[in-house]
């Protein structure tokens, strides 16, 4: 089963980063937070594309990336202006991250139910 | 191959969340982070106290520029002659005067320590603001220049009084030992201090018990400049928030 390498991935991440015991800054903590929002987001639309056979390896890692940084990089845009953009973030993460649980329960649905996946979403 | 790549992507993506993830955990058990944690606040005073440190600490280098700017300014003043030199000969004897620079010379220094009780009346065998106050009386009407107590220095409107266990000298609560130092002629001061009947002996043969050092005549005293005591709330007097060099 090759899907064990991503879990096993998963497990090595979580004890280097426990066993490492970084302690982040108090102030870079939101940020951090909203960071891990962006990438459960993106996670979320690799397994809903993948669902769809649309999954593309660079998409997927350079929207990790790239998503983890600018959400981490606006809510620090926004402690400097005094705005809690980690709030938008938040918000706007939480949603898109609802909208592809829904659309992957559908997907996995219909599967089951039908032979062939129909691109209903939410 | 695409689904090993496939793989390798999700594995990385995978092991970063992975970090990402327990750090956060690390440092929501130190009860920091999180926007939703329960002192939301914590992160922001924080970041404010940290600001205002900066904040000062960019103010008191720019203290210490601008002294050593105005420093090399009046030597330049000095080597240059003329009435700005004239002047500025007579602030420095001012500052002398006021107390609000450090001042070298020779003069004597004598060490005023409580006694023991043995037998003696408790109240007797303290060091009290009148003992001091004499002393630095004694020392003034006999020319010195500049006169201190410990760290304190005695200017103009330097009060010396008992607060409880320890003597207020100019704002500065000292404790026995109290240092004497005085800058003067040190012959003149010696005779003035050691005079039969004068107050050491006076001092010394109250039988109180009080530990009265030798006098010590010295080539080279270093009194300390008046420094006004850093105290909490000590920001709302009048008389500090005025220039004080």
């Amino acid at each position: 089963m090759v899907y064990i390498i991503p879990v096993a991935g998963l497990i090595i991440g979580l004890l280097v980063g426990l066993l490492i015991n970084v302690h982040l800054p108090i102030l870079y903590g939101s940020y951090l937070s909203v960071a891990i929002l962006a990438a459960f987001d993106t996670v979320f639309g690799g397994l809903r594309s993948m669902l769809q056979k649309r999954f593309d390896h660079r998409v997927f890692l350079s929207g990790f990336f790239f998503n983890t940084l600018l959400a981490a990089l606006l809510a620090f845009i926004g402690s400097i202006l005094g705005l809690d953009l980690t709030l938008a973030a938040v918000v706007a993460f939480g949603v898109r991250i609802f909208n592809n649980l829904a659309a992957i329960r559908h997907l996995v649905l219909s599967r089951q139910k039908f032979e062939s996946p129909n691109d209903r979403i939410s | 191959m695409p689904l090993s790549k496939n793989i390798v992507a999700w594995a990385i993506v995978s092991a970063v969340i992975g970090v990402m993830m327990s750090v956060q955990y690390h440092d929501v058990l130190l009860g920091g982070a999180a926007i939703w944690s329960s002192l939301p606040d914590v992160a922001g005073v924080h970041a404010r106290l940290e600001a205002v440190t900066d904040y000062n600490t960019g103010l008191s280098h720019e203290i210490s520029q601008v002294d050593a700017t105005i420093v090399r300014l009046q030597n330049n003043a000095l080597r240059r002659g003329g009435s700005v030199a004239d002047m500025q000969r007579q602030i420095n004897a001012a500052k002398v005067l006021s107390g609000t620079s450090k001042v070298v010379g020779e003069g004597i220094t004598v060490t005023i320590s409580d006694g023991k009780i043995r037998g003696a009346n408790l109240q007797q065998f303290l060091t009290h603001d009148w003992d001091l106050r004499s002393v630095v009386n004694e020392l003034f009407a006999a020319g010195a220049q500049a006169v201190a107590v410990n760290q304190a220095r005695i200017t103009a409107t330097t009060a010396i009084f008992c607060v409880g266990p320890v003597v207020n000298i100019g704002g500065q609560r000292l404790g026995s030992p109290f240092v004497v130092q005085a800058i003067g002629n040190p012959s003149v001061l010696y005779a003035a201090l050691s005079l039969p009947g004068g107050v050491l002996e006076i001092l010394k043969e109250a039988n109180r018990g009080l530990a009265i050092s030798n006098l010590l005549m010295k080539k080279r005293i270093v009194l300390p400049a008046y420094e006004t005591p850093l105290m909490p709330m000590s920001v709302g007097g009048n008389a500090l928030s005025a220039p004080t060099k």
